[in-house]
């Protein structure tokens, strides 16, 4: 129960997931949590449970990777995705603690927004629908 | 000359929304030439002028950056296309026999190699992208 490391080549999304594309306010790997700054032109940063809003206002996961300014994919909601880490199987998975991370673990986040974005399917596939918005700590 | 070395930060269309989309067949990064596998699910996969059809019928340029099975943007045609590299305003651009790449260098185009003019540089860093597919060289 950690901090979920993200193998960007394993992130997948199924074929019945809402996707988003937007584009890229800095640097962002596939896997990553986003939201949407929209004091920037709405564009695509890393989610922070720590920030302010809209920094911590979780928009979706990334989908491919893309450098400041580029055009990126994200992934809104999906039955069945693979985020790309490892968890347990009906384990909660939230956004955060860390800028761009996810956890499988309520105990991560000791501060900030807290927002369930899915429960573990298998050690590797979620039914990622993110509950937002939700709860600070 | 060998194909322009592309940095793919610096890859960059000026129309975002009329980018095309499909799903990566291998690792693909910014700026690499595309085609379109037919045979393999219309997967995206590296341009090579230098392979037999559909390998060597340009699609596009990746936007983006993918692994196998994830969605990656391209673009076919741009007026102000950032390619990621250097050339001098005015150069012809070509696709290259190298596997995703480009080049400026007519002589990279050896015999059997399928030409296709993907536009002319507008700066040292943008081009007109307008691709024109041509003839193989004897």
């Amino acid at each position: 129960m950690a901090v979920i490391t993200i193998t960007p080549s394993a992130v997948l999304a199924s074929n019945n997931a809402q996707l988003g594309r937007g584009i890229a306010g800095e640097a962002i790997t596939q896997g990553k949590s986003l939201y949407i700054d929209t004091a920037d032109s709405d564009r695509l940063k890393l989610y922070n449970c720590n920030g302010v809003s809209p920094t911590n206002v979780f928009a979706g996961i990334s989908q491919n990777s893309a450098s400041t300014w580029q055009v990126i994919r994200y992934v809104i909601s999906d039955p069945i995705f693979t985020f790309g880490g490892s968890s347990e199987q009906s384990f909660a998975i939230f956004a955060g603690p860390g800028i761009g991370e996810i956890c499988d673990s309520i105990t991560d986040i000791e501060s900030g927004v807290v927002t369930p974005i899915g429960s573990a399917l298998s050690t590797t596939t979620m039914n990622f629908l993110p509950i937002i918005p939700s709860g600070s700590i | 000359m060998a194909a322009i070395s592309i940095t793919a930060a610096n890859v960059n269309t000026s129309n975002a929304q009329g980018a095309l989309t499909g799903i990566a067949g291998v690792a693909i990064t910014q700026g690499q030439s595309l085609y379109v596998d037919t045979a393999n699910g219309n997967v995206l996969k590296l341009y090579d002028a230098n392979v037999a059809v559909p390998v060597n019928v340009f699609a596009g340029l990746a936007l983006n950056a993918a692994s196998v099975g994830q969605p990656v943007d391209y673009v076919h045609d741009d007026p102000n296309y950032t390619f990621g590299g250097t050339v001098l305003q005015g150069d012809t651009i070509w696709g290259s026999p190298t596997a995703g790449g480009i080049t400026k260098t007519i002589g990279d185009l050896i015999a059997t190699t399928k030409v296709t003019v993907l536009g002319i540089a507008t700066s040292t860093t943008t081009m007109n992208l307008s691709p024109i597919i041509g003839g193989t060289v004897q």
